[in-house]
């Protein structure tokens, strides 16, 4: 079919390239500048001559402290006498310490709060305690924003020595350390450095530059099947600023990319459905993957507490236990079991009162649903505790109940709103009830059940933040948690992810209710 | 052929919508229901595809009791068209008209061949409207789908329940002389319910006039407007039955084809000439080869006048004359609006063909001489 209309770029794919671009823009948000994230990381034990010694250990049931001493120079690197700090770090249950395969994540909050840079920040000492590091290349992955002065040396600063055998201070290299002069800065690139010696630091810090590319942990949670393109806390808490897990803005630009296929592809054709399908899955997948965005939250934070942020003690108080995706993905579970219980039963339910021979129950089950309606939210899953216990299920069964209403009524509606003379006409021309049902009745009422659908599952997101009562998991968690001991952030991280997840899902259910419409419906007469 | 014997339904609280009703309807003839709201019509023609049970009775179609014939396969195979029309608004044209062949498993080849056969039948462009959503159509776009759709599968037997109610009169009109057209061509057995008796008159074959479920009068419109039987039937057709009547008896035996007529280029000498033969006092004024029509001239005009052209009243055909299609209605009523006693009749071209008094007319209301059949069919033909 060669097609006679002038293929023309939907605005869309506008829209997308707009949204990579702010989101790239985006990237370059910054945490508040005396909060600096040193990553510790092991460069590859497979590659380096210490293969003799075992993976860094420190269990969760160890009770090993991971000690880190650094100097904060203020001024001249070698005027100033360094002030010197030394941090404990409890590496088994602390959320500054996080742990993931060979990679250390330690963020440490400076007690000074005058903004610093790198030069001003060294590593002096070693990690002690009982992890052996004299033999282990370590290194460190300093962000961007934190950099320090490509000619400084190690030890604060001073140009220049490599370290000797044996030694055991940290060296801190900037990663193109084998004489190749080149600017970090100039390519925006993350510093490496290597604590170790000799060939070793230089090993440690071409693996340091790869870590960009390394996607080890990346994440699929498995129990709902939705792939979470950001991070939760089993696999990494603590992104560099320029490592955003996927890159949002390369799926906004992937969803451009595939709107302007479509459009392309299917310009002769006035099927639009797939077009609807694609952008509903880039808007879900756009906005979940800011869910794992880390860092966004953290900038969140800053904005809304800035005093919170860099008060000492209270960077624990700031995030609670889990992550944002990780509740994020614990509510749209709620949300999503409770649904596949609820549309077939509802559906079923509500065709089957429709039925002529099933007339007399269309009262009473309508008085039902509507007066179902009237009933508190909370009542219902608060009545499930002493009911059933505590937990995911009895959530879920409450969400089933609340949420059976909508689907009920509005497959009631959309199935007596269909105009008896079609009815009679289907019937008149020789289709049988089934028939009529399936090619007649359900594809005229599509949409009003679709919408029933679409309130159902957006009201569960909400309901299911009450979830939280009965300790089932989810956005309540941080709101309960956070209302009960007056924190605020907590608070915050549970209520915008909460009503952006409802936002997300009406879109995504609205574009779905327009798929599944009959386009004969959509025309207004 | 359906045959309807001692039908009657009983509703639970005792009313009988239909009470011992029989009539036999022929193979390939329109019988139209009517009677007032309530009489039973609806109900009787739902009777027969079994949308309503039957309570005691029977229907039986081509010889066949329509209570042993399966409800789904019956339905199959009588046409189904109602006033609201009910197209799915969700199909479009051709997924409406296709209704019945999908169900009853057409190949694909076969279903599209034929919705094309039927749109063109109907009088839509089937490029244009296959694709079309019943919402796109206008009402008197989405009537025509409906008898489409109706004729699908191209049952023997329709049922119609007021397939033109829901449009305006003159779509209506347009609508009712193309089924008429339809019907000549596809033959069906119908039943049409409609409450309208200028419709009923216009499209039936047979009309069974009913009232409070039991049949008054089953009779072909002519015999029905003639001899109506009693007051209600007297009633329901109207005052002006004896002109309804006429509307059903075209032109062309009333037709008197020795007109006397003069042709253009002749002299007002011949022309007198010819009206002194004839002793009449005005001729018709003709042109020589072709017959046509162009006015007419009378004797105190030539007395004056130079001429045969100076002396005639110059008129086009279409202003003066009827068409030689009319009935006997619209010729009446052309004399009436032109005072004339006289009309002349002229055919599609414009030819003269002959004239019809006002006399014969009314002669014919009087002494209701019997009509052919053909007749009857040649007149509501008429555009």
């Amino acid at each position: 079919m060669n097609s006679n209309h002038q293929f023309r770029v939907p605005v869309a794919v506008w829209g997308w390239l707009i949204a990579a671009i702010l989101l790239f823009l985006g990237t370059f948000i910054r945490l508040e500048p005396n909060d600096v994230l040193l990553v510790l990381r092991r460069a590859n034990p497979f590659e380096l001559p210490h293969k003799s010694n075992p993976m860094l250990q420190i269990g969760e049931n160890s009770r090993e402290r991971l000690v880190l001493t650094y100097d904060i120079c203020r001024g001249e690197a070698d005027s100033d006498a360094p002030l010197t700090e030394q941090r404990y770090f409890d590496a088994a249950n602390c959320d500054k310490v996080v742990r993931s395969g060979d990679t250390i994540w330690v963020r440490i909050v400076l007690e000074n709060s005058a903004p610093i840079s790198l030069t001003d920040f060294a590593v002096t000492d070693s990690i002690q305690g009982e992890i052996p590091i004299d033999d282990t290349c370590w290194h460190v992955d300093i962000p961007l924003r934190a950099r320090p002065n490509p000619d400084a040396g190690w030890g604060g600063g001073q140009a220049g020595a490599l370290p000797s055998q044996g030694d055991k201070a940290v060296c801190i290299y900037p990663h193109q350390v084998a004489g190749e002069i080149e600017d970090p800065l100039l390519y925006n690139m993350d510093v490496s450095f290597a604590i170790g010696e000799g060939e070793d630091a230089v090993a440690a810090s071409i693996a340091a530059s790869n870590f960009i590319h390394v996607f080890e942990d990346f994440p699929l949670s498995p129990e709902i099947w939705l792939p979470t393109f950001g991070t939760d806390n089993t696999t990494v808490i603590k992104i560099n600023s320029t490592h955003i897990g996927l890159p949002v803005f390369l799926l906004a630009l992937l969803f451009g990319g595939f709107e302007l296929a479509l459009a392309y592809f299917y310009r002769d054709t006035v099927n639009k459905l797939l077009q609807a399908l694609v952008r509903a899955i880039g808007v879900f997948l756009i906005f979940w993957s800011f869910f794992g965005h880390e860092i966004f939250w953290d900038y969140l934070l800053g904005v809304l507490f800035p005093s919170a942020l860099t008060r000492t003690g209270d960077i624990e108080l700031l995030r609670p236990q889990n992550s944002v995706i990780g509740y994020a993905a614990d509510h749209l579970e709620l949300v999503i079991v409770s649904s596949l219980v609820i549309i077939p039963v509802g559906l079923l339910l509500g065709i089957f009162v429709t039925r002529e021979e099933n007339r007399d129950y269309l009262p009473f089950v309508n008085n039902l649903v509507n007066s179902g309606q009237t009933v508190p939210t909370i009542a219902v899953v608060a009545i499930m505790a002493p009911i059933i216990g505590i937990g995911f299920k009895p959530a879920v069964i409450a969400l089933i109940i609340y949420g059976m209403l909508p689907v009920v009524r509005n497959t009631v509606a959309g199935l007596e709103g269909v105009d008896p003379f079609m009815k009679d006409s289907a019937t008149g021309m020789g289709m049988t009830p089934t028939q009529v049902l399936f090619a007649i009745e359900l594809p005229i009422a599509s949409r009003v059940i679709m919408a029933g659908i679409r309130t159902s599952m957006v009201i569960n997101v909400g309901t299911a933040a009450l979830g939280a009562y009965v300790a089932s998991g989810g956005l309540g968690d941080p709101i309960a948690a956070g209302l009960l001991r007056q924190v605020d952030p907590w608070i915050v991280l549970g209520a915008v992810p909460a009503a952006l997840l409802a936002i997300i899902l009406d879109y995504v259910l609205g574009r779905v209710e327009f798929v599944v419409t009959p386009r004969g419906l959509q025309i207004e007469q | 052929m359906i045959e309807i014997r001692n039908v009657s339904k009983i509703y639970p609280n005792g009313f009988r919508a239909v009470d011992g009703l029989s009539l036999s309807i022929p193979k390939g003839d329109l019988v139209v229901f009517i009677g007032p709201s309530g009489c039973g019509k609806t109900t009787t023609m739902r009777m027969i595809n079994r949308l309503i049970a039957i309570s005691t009775g029977e229907i039986l179609i081509e010889g066949r009791n329509n209570q042993e014939i399966p409800a789904e396969e019956l339905r199959r195979n009588i046409g189904y068209a109602i006033q609201q029309i009910g197209l799915f608004p969700h199909m479009t044209v051709s997924q409406n008209i296709a209704t019945v062949p999908r169900l009853l498993e057409w190949d694909e080849g076969r279903i599209r061949r034929r919705v094309d056969e039927l749109l063109e039948l109907v009088g839509l462009d089937p490029d244009l409207y296959r694709d079309k959503f019943p919402r796109q159509l206008s009402g008197g776009q989405q009537q025509r789908v409906g008898v489409a759709r109706a004729l699908g599968a191209d049952p023997p037997i329709m049922l119609m329940d007021e397939p033109f109610g829901a449009v305006d009169p003159i779509t209506r009109e347009i609508l009712q002389d193309e089924f008429i057209q339809i019907q000549h061509a596809v033959e069906k057995t119908i039943v049409f319910v409609t409450h309208d008796i200028d419709e009923a008159i216009k499209m039936g074959d047979r009309i069974a006039i009913l009232r409070d479920g039991k049949l008054v009068q089953y009779d072909t419109p002519e015999t029905l407007l003639e001899k109506p039987n009693g007051r209600f039937v007297r009633d329901f057709v109207g005052a002006d039955r004896q002109l309804k009547r006429l509307g059903l008896v075209g032109i062309r035996e009333l037709l008197d084809k020795q007109v006397v007529r003069v042709y253009m280029d002749a002299t007002a000498a011949q022309a007198k000439e010819v009206m002194e033969k004839n002793g009449v006092r005005s001729v018709f004024v003709v042109e020589r080869e072709t017959d046509i029509l162009r006015g007419w001239v009378n004797k105190e005009a030539l007395e004056v006048a130079d001429s045969l052209l100076d002396a005639m009243h110059e008129a086009p055909y279409s202003d003066i004359a009827v068409r030689e299609r009319a009935t006997a209605r619209e010729a009446l009523s052309a004399m009436v609006a032109r005072g004339f006693r006289v009309t002349p009749v002229v055919n599609r071209e414009g030819r003269l063909v002959g004239t019809i008094r006002l006399e014969a007319i009314q002669e014919l209301a009087i002494y209701n001489p019997v009509v052919p059949p053909q007749a009857l069919g040649e007149a509501t033909l008429n555009e």
